[in-house]
């Protein structure tokens, strides 16, 4: 803060000497932010200006869209089950997959921060699933694994338990799903790796003198200073969970079943508006998907200071 | 340090107006490239891309049959391409809508989708030129027909059916059904299997989601499922009671596969329990008989659907259509293709029964002197079906029929997990149908 107000102060105080100068580096600058902005402004705006208009028309994708105003929301909210399946369906997904993958990553990184040698040959190793996660072939991979006669139930049958078809029944094929994406915990991993490391070694040092067991040093302060950490990964992972989509297509029949327990939000959509003919309705789906994803996003951020504790010598608030 | 951020700005800049420039310089390099290679392939100039759905084995027979034809044209090319039938249309809506579909494709009965929507080519201009279509029946052109404009020539015959296998029957010690056989005959052989051969057999697959073993159905009653001419659905509230109620009677008996063998297990070639033997029966097109054949040792038969109460089977339609692309840029060379697709005996030698039996009659005595016991199966199927009475007027699929299918599929397996009552299905069904029928208008 200081230093903004000696800049500011500067910068009052000569300005003509200045103006030429930074006219060159403002140049510069833009000169160096090209790439990104013809990227943000021809791949992110100029697409999402389009969804916009689109979410007001009736499209078939054969033919040219015509305006129907909000006639598209409406539907959405009074006319669609599948609407409501759909985000049933995420929001159970979401519930399930962020606090367990984030329980487990972090988890693994405490394991991993405990000074053992080839740390960065395991923290690679326990990325790769992140890499190869979201791919078609482990989707494909994991269906086998619990089918009927899959891996899974071969191993069930060690202990005499005998299993059935876990990804063709409506009932326990969302849980797969979400075993699916607990295994890719390595960028969480990663994030709470970093975060650990963060933390100051003198904090465990006092602790262990004071005689305070582990369980206590964990709860005490790697917790609370992992907070900042978890806000993040919480926020990513809550926004990547509720755009799912390979895993259900892959693992479902590609079109939400077996009785639509795999109808994610972003496969109806897809469905609306390749499959149906309904691209309109669909580009509306994506922007009530985008007010969702930021009204909860804005309602963690709103939380923080309550739970959240930034270690900077003040509080936030 | 102010030169060189100058420099670099200005570098910079110039680096990005580089890779701008540099980019549509490569492409325009590229197109060059690509315009010597065809002055080159002179012979060669057109090159037009063909898409249908299916398997290896079919795409297999497809690219011989293009190689016959461009050698026979030497100046075409055709660059062939498949998808399997699930992911087909998403993938066809998608090209057509950034206008960059193949210049051939296949449909099925949902042509109207796409021909009410003046994506389709209209071959008029052809007939009777580059393209014969004297031998095709004129039921089958009228199909095609719309506004009066010929949008595609049929690729195959084919009727409904019922793939069997003869072995299980055997096991069980019952006889085949007789040809006149009823719903009733149906529903107690589904039951005598079950109770003969034990819990892990069953009579038939549950086809109350099978959109074409529901047409048949209606058709049957003298209904259709969308009736093009007043633009609404055809069906009745009745129909599609008395549908999801025998269905559901025969998985209580415990006739028909149970709802999460048949996710595990898809009716198709090659997944099918019938293969296998766990199950008895399965409705079909008849000419799959002989893809099912091929994952098999078992006995796999054609049966005729059961007649319904006016004693109709089912009656012939057109397998798959093939059409063209209404922004093509060669449509006589388009059309140039499909003419050899249905008239050419090359053709109908390597495409066999694949897609369907072949629509002229010059075409079906070619393949009958190469025919495989399936083969015959077929054809005599599609004789016997040819003597029911068949429908005056085209009875085509609701228009949106991708979602009208998931509809009926996901109803038909709620009724199966017993989340909703015959007649609630019902209600349901007919619900979505109109919704799908308006909002597809």
């Amino acid at each position: 803060m200081r230093q903004v107000a000696i800049s500011l102060e500067r910068s009052l105080a000569r300005p003509r000497r200045r103006s030429v100068r930074s006219l060159q580096e403002a140049v510069a600058a833009y000169a160096f932010m090209l790439p990104w902005l013809v990227g943000f402004f021809g791949l992110a705006v100029g697409p999402m200006a389009a969804s916009l208009y689109l979410s007001l028309t009736d499209y078939s994708l054969l033919a040219p869209p015509h305006f129907i105003g909000v006639a598209n929301y409406v539907r959405i909210f009074t006319q669609d089950p599948s609407f409501y399946q759909s985000l049933r369906v995420t929001t159970l997904y979401v519930l399930l997959s962020v606090p367990c993958r984030l329980l487990f990553a972090l988890a693994v990184a405490m394991a991993l921060d405990q000074g053992i040698r080839a740390v960065g040959l395991y923290r690679t190793i326990y990325y790769i699933p992140s890499l190869m996660g979201g791919s078609v072939a482990v989707a494909l991979v994991w269906k086998k694994v619990f089918g009927y006669d899959g891996v899974f139930n071969h191993f069930l049958s060690l202990f005499g338990w005998q299993g059935m078809d876990w990804v063709a029944n409506p009932k326990t094929v969302l849980y797969t799903i979400v075993g699916l994406s607990v295994w890719q915990f390595g960028s969480a991993m990663l994030i709470f790796l970093a975060g650990l490391k963060q933390i100051p070694a003198e904090l465990y040092e006092a602790a262990s003198v004071d005689g305070a067991s582990r369980v206590r040093r964990f709860v005490s302060i790697t917790l609370p200073l992992l907070t900042p950490t978890i806000l993040f990964n919480l926020v990513m992972g809550i926004i990547s969970s509720f755009q799912n989509f390979t895993s259900g297509y892959i693992i479902g029949d590609g079109r939400g079943g077996p009785l639509q327990s795999t109808l994610f939000y972003t496969l109806n959509l897809y469905l609306q508006g390749f499959s149906y003919f309904h691209m309109g309705y669909a580009a509306a789906l994506a922007w009530v998907m985008l007010i969702i994803l930021a009204l909860l996003t804005w309602l963690l951020f709103a939380t923080q200071r309550y739970w959240v504790f930034y270690f900077d010598g003040q509080e936030k608030g | 340090m102010k030169r060189s951020t100058t420099f670099v700005g200005v570098a910079c800049i110039g680096l990005s107006f580089a890779t701008v420039f540099g980019a549509s310089g490569s492409a325009l390099a590229a197109r060059k490239a690509v315009q010597a290679h065809q002055a080159v392939q002179k012979k060669q100039a057109i090159t037009l891309t063909m898409m249908w759905w299916g398997d290896p084995s079919r795409a297999e027979r497809i690219h011989r049959v293009i190689h016959v034809f461009e050698h026979e044209h030497p100046e075409i090319h055709i660059v062939g391409q498949f998808t399997p039938f699930s992911a087909y249309f998403d993938k066809l809506n998608t090209q057509l809508a950034t206008q960059t579909a193949p210049d051939i494709f296949s449909l099925g009965s949902n042509i109207n989708d796409y021909a009410n929507k003046g994506v389709l080519l209209n071959l008029n201009p052809y007939v009777g030129k580059v393209l014969d279509v004297s031998g095709v029946p004129k039921n089958l052109l009228t199909y095609n027909t719309f506004n009066g404009h010929l949008y595609g020539v049929p690729s195959g015959v084919n009727a409904y059916a019922i793939i069997a296998n003869k072995n299980v029957f055997q096991k069980a010690g019952i006889p085949l059904p007789k040809d006149n056989w009823t719903w009733n005959d149906f529903e107690k052989i589904c039951v005598t299997i079950h109770k003969k051969l034990g819990n892990s057999y069953y009579g038939a697959y549950n086809d109350a989601g099978t959109g074409d073993a529901f047409g048949v159905f209606l058709a049957q009653r003298g209904h259709v499922l969308y009736d093009a001419k007043t633009k609404k659905v055809g069906f009745t509230l009745k129909d599609a009671e008395d549908w999801f109620t025998f269905w559901s009677r025969l998985q209580k008996e415990g006739a028909v596969l149970p709802p999460d063998l048949q996710s595990s297990n898809p009716n198709n070639a090659g997944t099918s329990l019938v293969e296998s033997g766990k199950v008895a029966m399965q409705f079909a097109p008849a000419n799959q008989i002989g893809s099912f054949q091929g994952y098999t040792k078992d006995r796999l038969v054609l049966l005729p659907v059961p007649v319904g109460p006016k004693g109709h089977g089912t009656s012939l339609g057109e397998s798959q259509i093939l059409v063209g692309y209404a922004k093509t840029q060669h449509p006589k060379e388009v059309a140039e293709f499909m003419n050899f697709w249905v008239n050419d005996a090359n053709a109908i030698q390597i495409m066999g029964t694949n897609i369907g039996v072949p629509v002229t009659a010059k075409m079906r005595a070619v393949l009958k002197k190469q025919a495989t016991a399936s083969d015959l199966q077929l054809y005599n199927y599609c004789d016997q079906v040819a003597k029911y009475p068949s429908p005056s007027t085209p009875v085509y699929n609701i228009p949106g029929l991708n979602e009208w299918a998931n509809d009926l599929s996901d109803i038909s397996g709620k009724v199966a997990y017993g989340q909703l009552t015959p007649v609630q299905a019902a209600q349901q069904l007919l619900a979505d149908a109109q919704q799908v029928v308006a909002s597809n208008q």
